[in-house]
């Protein structure tokens, strides 16, 4: 049983099982869902800790339970940590900006965002997040070949294989995902000038 | 080369699949001579040295953060265990004792019989709906224990593991009335080792509807 990021097929099999409920695939996932509290522990310190311990652990359980319902769209195409942090993300983004409302609500002077590094890692969360919601509206296949070439780290090779069509269409497919987001990221962009 | 869109984007794909290089000397006189090609090409690449970047930050983020225990490590485990466990445990008992009240009405006629070699016996506490799943040493027979459509047919469809919904099925069975399919050895050789595979219920039309799976299995040789 996969305990450790390596083999991405690997960790679609024991996630299959987990699905399935078999207890020791529902034990080794729990055990690998461990990554959820530890990445969005590292996120919260990186942007200056704008969730309290409560917050915190709150986030953690709502984090843990949505990858849960999320588990049939896992696909395998990279390791199982790699897609819990792209939730990890959205889930801490959502979760700061709830705080900072609830501080501009209530007039509360601002905690987080102290300094300039944890300003430039929120900067940068919603810069990614903004990709993230790119890629989710391209959707599909095309999607799918964005996160693997960028996010999975894979060849065209490698992606042709797991997508099952040939180099070439692999190669076709990735150049109209990477269109279609140029397109619609472009259409969003604030006009210059 | 014309200045029209299909080659425009012959072009753009090639260079962003690393087929060609844009300081080659005939793509780089194209790009000079087509400012429009060659801003669409500054965008599109600009985008996926982005993505390469928020792809690359993602592995060093998530693979430092994994090394480090916190003290809501236990939260995962617990919510995990209970989400995936509960409904089932509740399932259990109202199959338990279902079995209770349909032991003692078949009871004599189960005593009557020679004891299931089925190692997918519906009274094995591990039974399951599906098989193979998990580990096996050979992928055939293929069997499921859902209710077939009346009149209706079962189609069974073997992908490559994480395939269905995303790719045409490795192997597909000839519709079924059974609840076994058996492919042929050398069409269960052909397979991979790591697969997922569903059995399609339809009805008397042949329309699917209902799917049972995907399960996954993996051939340990």
């Amino acid at each position: 049983m996969a305990e450790s990021p390596e083999d991405p097929a690997l960790d679609l099999l024991m996630v299959r099982d987990a699905v399935a409920r078999k207890p020791e695939a529902v034990a080794a996932l729990g055990q690998r869902l461990r990554c959820v509290p530890r990445i969005l522990s590292a996120l919260n310190a990186r942007l200056g800790r704008p969730l309290g311990e409560h917050d915190l652990a709150d986030t953690v359980q709502d984090t843990v339970v949505t990858v849960l319902r999320k588990l049939a769209d896992y696909a395998g195409h990279g390791v199982l940590e790699a897609w819990v942090f792209r939730i990890c993300s959205f889930e801490m983004l959502n979760a700061a900006r709830r705080r900072r409302r609830q501080h501009l609500d209530s007039e509360l002077p601002e905690e987080s965002l102290t300094d300039a590094a944890a300003a430039r890692e929120w900067q940068l969360l919603i810069a990614r997040d903004t990709l993230e919601a790119g890629i989710r509206r391209v959707g599909g296949v095309e999607a799918d070949a964005l996160r693997m070439k960028h996010f999975d780290g894979l060849s065209f090779d490698e992606m042709a294989t797991r997508q099952q069509i040939s180099t070439p269409a692999v190669k076709a497919r990735y150049y109209r995902a990477l269109a279609r987001l140029e397109e619609l990221m472009r259409a969003d962009a604030p006009e210059e000038g | 080369m014309q200045p029209d869109d299909t080659t425009d984007d012959a072009v753009l794909a090639a260079l962003l699949a690393g087929e060609r290089d844009p300081a080659d000397p005939e793509v780089a006189a194209l790009l000079r001579a087509r400012p429009r090609l060659n801003d669409r090409f500054q965008r599109l690449r600009g985008l996926a040295q982005s993505l390469d970047a928020a792809g690359a930050g993602d592995r060093e983020q998530w693979s430092a953060a994994i090394a480090a225990p916190t003290s809501l490590d236990g939260v995962a485990v617990a919510a995990t265990a209970q989400f995936l466990s509960g409904p089932r445990r509740r399932t259990l008992t109202v199959w338990v004792a279902a079995a209770a009240l349909l032991l003692g009405a078949l009871g004599t006629f189960l005593l009557s019989r020679p004891p299931a070699a089925d190692e997918h016996s519906t009274l094995g506490v591990a039974a399951n709906l599906m098989w193979p799943q998990g580990e096996t040493k050979q992928y055939g027979p293929f069997g499921w224990r859902h209710p077939l459509p009346a009149e209706g047919s079962f189609v069974v469809k073997i992908y490559t593991l994480g395939g269905f919904g995303r790719s045409a099925p490795l192997l597909e069975s000839p519709a079924l009335t059974g609840n076994e399919w058996h492919p042929t050895p050398a069409a269960q050789q052909a397979l991979p080792d790591r697969i997922e595979w569903v059995v399609e219920a339809s009805d008397q039309q042949g329309v699917p509807i209902q799917t049972y799976g995907p399960v996954a299995a993996q051939r340990v040789r």
